[in-house]
């Protein structure tokens, strides 16, 4: 596994780890990563609207 | 069994016609003087591995396409060929195809293309001498986390932009709650407040209370059908509505001074050597947009011929870095969302207006002159964004000047709506009605707006949570993974460093990721009992150099494992004879398994790489060669190394005086400079490698005379430093474009080296032919071979 994958894989762990983060939004990061579509702003901005809804982690996921 | 290259083919590239390099898997020591084709040779290396040659890379007008090729031949032409062991694999690369390595070398290549395999001088100087950021980029490229960089950017300009959108939020909050406070009179601080305070109002005036505020649109149209028959509700509503929009001042003064505040940032940034680089940054969008849009292959600019692809990708990534964020750029990105809004949101509201006003003759000048103000508020806009994507300043006084007429043409929409209303007819109590309505119905507009604000605002602030989350996780994991990698590969530094400066006040060395900075890495040692210091302010220029060569090797050892080429271009030129041993000691000891391409300049390198050769018992394994001669047609012309004393016999038998004596005068020095080596004589010894003969022969003798006690030895020594003395005006004569040269004969050009060796030899352990040298504890000078069995052994004084 190469650095960045590491780097990566820590980083969607912890993301994970915490109760309160929305685990939609850490799939569709994922996704983003391995599309490699997450070089961009628009894209994750995109997935924070779409997995953050009105505000509330229950109704997201 | 590791791959090792084999043969090296090089056609029509840089300084290189035609040239064949046979290394059997050996290593290559190369020796050149400066211009005769090393770097050529190792720029097609890097071609080969890269597809690039790294130093033509980012500076203005130079170019792999324009510069690569060599200058008799096209681009066509380039064609660099490298075989491999095993299997004697032969792989090509032209400008315009590559290859693909079979399977069994992929982790070879995998590592050679990123380049890492190449030290230049430069490089070192990157890794020592350069800011944090750039030191953070060289050493991002070799671990393999530059894409990684981009991504923390567009985290940070994520969190940046969602900032912006709260800010944005609480500051319309701020000012919907102040205008309600207003409009009723009363202070008000959250919406709870508004229906008591409206309440007490409608007592006051004798009027029925509103129960809840979702009432208040019925209750006010119950109220105003108490004003006027049916067919003339909707206009009062209308006029009143309106009246009570564009009774507040349409555009705050405090906006002026928040373009100002804007602009000022913007200012800094654009003085920060930002605005050439953005008219890079433009000519390089609008390139990237014809070379895509079109799909050309041809360079717009210089015609040449191009790798879309990647040039597209060369394209992005530096316009990623011009568009790099300093922690300026992120304020300004931040304040650029609320401000913006604000500007959207005018626009909106005379917008809005206008459609009211529409069936109102009497307000159609009114009208009219909305649209222009539209209009230009509109064409203002983009400064705005101009602004944020730091391109230019927003001309604020064009604004300053507008907004007074805007807010000009506001107020005679307000006055006129209240002549309409007036000329309607409408009795006192009507109009005391009237007023509350329009109270009420400026309220309601006003709470409807904040509710949906601060349910925005919840809703902004949370994902401005969780984009902070994102970002601090992503950069504190990235940075802890790099700093792990940094602390494995320190202890290597550190004693790869120790092994060339033994019993030095330098150590500690450590690289650290800069806390709170983004793609930052420090470099600190300890020196001289100091902690944490810049080796730069506390090192000579040859111990910053070997410093930056243990990094590199350090990164070697940890990132390179399938990996065996390692090539040093020219590396040592500012470190000194003595620690150059300490470097080959390194090399031959630690790297001993890789495949070295050393090339030089430098003789006394090349010569201490070769006796280095005898000492670890490694003179199978390299092939040692020199480049004789270069010229633009032929190129190098590369011959095996031969000892010195044979290269001078064959001048001197094929009558080459001047060649010979150049030679001998170098022998000269090189013997000249052992001498005072070994024998400790003080002064001479320079860390540059530049030598006069004259002081070095002075040196020598006087040194010769303080140490060694009369006797035969000393009187041999003697002898052929006289012998020498009266020769050595030939070598002056030879060695310079002297007019004299001419007359000088060969025979004599042959005695004058032939002193020169029988100065050598007087020095020579007659047992075993290594250097005599001067022993101190011992007070004798005897052979440096600790192994010889019957050393030479004079006392000393």
């Amino acid at each position: 596994m190469g650095i960045q994958e590491e780097i990566f894989e820590v980083f969607f762990k912890k993301l994970e780890e915490d109760e309160k983060f929305p685990t939609s939004i850490v799939e569709k990061l994922k996704k983003l990563w391995e599309s490699g579509e997450i070089t961009s702003k628009e894209k994750i901005l995109e997935v924070m609207k779409e997995g953050s809804g009105n505000g509330s982690k229950n109704q997201n996921d | 069994m590791a791959v090792k290259i084999k043969t090296i083919n090089i056609h029509a590239f840089r300084g290189i016609p035609d040239l064949e390099i046979q290394l059997d898997g050996k290593n290559l020591l190369l020796r050149g003087e400066n211009g005769t084709g090393k770097s050529s040779i190792v720029e097609a290396i890097e071609f080969f591995f890269t597809g690039k040659i790294s130093h033509l890379e980012g500076i203005r007008g130079l170019s792999l396409q324009r510069h690569g090729p060599h200058v008799n031949y096209d681009a066509n032409d380039v064609n660099v060929g490298l075989t491999f062991n095993p299997g004697s694999v032969s792989l090509n690369r032209t400008f315009e195809s590559s290859f693909s390595p079979p399977e069994q070398f992929k982790e070879y290549f995998e590592i050679t293309q990123k380049g890492i395999f190449i030290l230049r001088r430069s490089q070192i100087l990157t890794f020592i001498m350069s800011n944090p950021a750039d030191r953070f980029r060289a050493i991002g490229s070799i671990i393999g986390i530059e894409p990684l960089d981009a991504i923390e950017l567009e985290m940070m300009r994520v969190r940046d932009n969602l900032k912006g959108e709260i800010d944005s939020k609480e500051d319309k909050i701020n000012e919907l709650i102040s205008n309600l406070s207003t409009i009723i009179e009363k202070d008000i601080s959250k919406v709870e407040d508004i229906l008591l305070a409206l309440n007490e109002m409608l007592q006051e005036a004798n009027l029925p209370l509103i129960k809840s505020l979702k009432d208040v649109d019925k209750h006010a149209e119950e109220m105003l059908k108490t004003v006027k028959k049916a067919e003339s509700i909707d206009r009062i509503g209308v006029l009143n509505e309106v009246f009570e929009i564009t009774k507040t001042k349409l555009i705050s003064r405090e906006i002026i001074g928040e373009l100002n505040d804007f602009n000022n940032k913007v200012k800094n940034l654009l003085q920060e050597d930002i605005r050439l680089e953005l008219s890079v940054a433009d000519l390089l969008e609008s390139g990237r947009k014809v070379i895509e849009e079109k799909e050309m292959d041809i360079c717009p600019l210089c015609e040449q011929r191009i790798d879309r692809e990647s040039l597209i990708i060369k394209i992005d990534n530096r316009l990623r870095t011009l568009r790099n964020l300093s922690k300026k750029a992120s304020e300004v990105r931040t304040m650029y969302v609320p401000l913006i809004n604000k500007f959207n949101e005018i626009t909106d509201k005379v917008d809005a207006i206008i459609s009211k006003i529409e069936s109102f003759p009497q307000l159609a000048e009114e009208k009219r002159r909305s649209i222009e103000k539209i209009a230009f508020l509109k064409e203002f806009a983009p400064h705005i964004t101009s602004a944020k994507n730091l391109k230019d300043m927003i001309p604020v006084q064009v604004f300053d000047k507008q907004k007074n007429e805007i807010n000009g043409v506001w107020t005679s929409i307000s006055k006129k709506c209240n002549q309409v209303l007036d000329t309607i007819g409408l009795t006192e109590d009507e109009k005391k009605v009237l007023d509350v309505v329009r109270l009420i119905e400026q309220t309601r507009s006003k709470t409807t707006e904040l509710s949906k604000t601060q349910a925005e605002l919840k809703i902004c602030q949370y994902r401005f949570d969780l984009a902070e989350k994102i970002f601090s996780t992503f950069s504190e994991t990235k940075k802890t993974k790099i700093q792990g990698i940094y602390n494995s590969i320190q202890g290597n530094i550190q004693s790869f460093y120790s092994s060339l400066h033994p019993n030095e006040l330098h150590k500690n060395i450590e690289l650290t990721v800069a806390l709170g900075r983004r793609a930052s890495t420090e470099l600190r040692m300890e020196s001289f009992g100091r902690e944490g210091e810049d080796p730069r302010a506390l090192t000579s220029e040859g111990h910053l150099d070997s410093l930056g060569l243990c990094i590199f090797l350090g990164f070697v050892k940890k990132f390179n494992k399938g990996c065996s080429l390692i090539v040093l271009d020219d590396i040592v030129c500012t470190v000194d004879a003595k620690h150059r041993e300490n470097i080959c000691k390194l090399l031959f000891e630690g790297f001993r398994d890789q495949q070295l391409i050393i090339t030089t300049q430098d003789e006394v390198w090349y010569e201490q790489l070769r006796a280095s050769q005898r000492v670890y018992e490694m003179e199978g394994d390299f092939k040692n060669k020199v480049i004789t001669n270069w010229c633009v047609e032929r190129g190098p012309t590369i011959r095996p190394y031969k000892i010195r004393w044979k290269r001078i016999q064959d001048k001197i038998n094929s009558g080459d005086k001047s060649g010979a004596g150049n030679e001998g005068r170098q022998y000269l020095e090189w013997v000249l400079l052992k001498i005072c080596e070994f024998l400790k004589a003080s002064g001479p010894i320079r860390s540059s490698g530049l030598y006069e003969v004259e002081e070095l022969l002075i040196a020598a003798k006087k040194r010769v005379e303080s140490l060694i006690e009369e006797c035969v030895f000393k009187s041999t020594i003697f002898d052929a430093f006289q012998d020498l003395e009266s020769r050595k005006i030939m070598g002056n004569i030879l060695s310079h474009n002297n007019i004299l040269a001419a007359k000088v004969s060969i025979e004599e050009v042959n005695r004058f080296c032939c002193s020169v060796k029988n100065l050598h030899n007087v020095f020579l352990c007659p047992n075993c032919r290594h250097f005599i040298g001067y022993y101190r504890d011992l007070k004798i000078v005897r052979c440096s071979n600790a192994r010889c069995e019957n050393p030479i052994d004079v006392k000393t004084k």
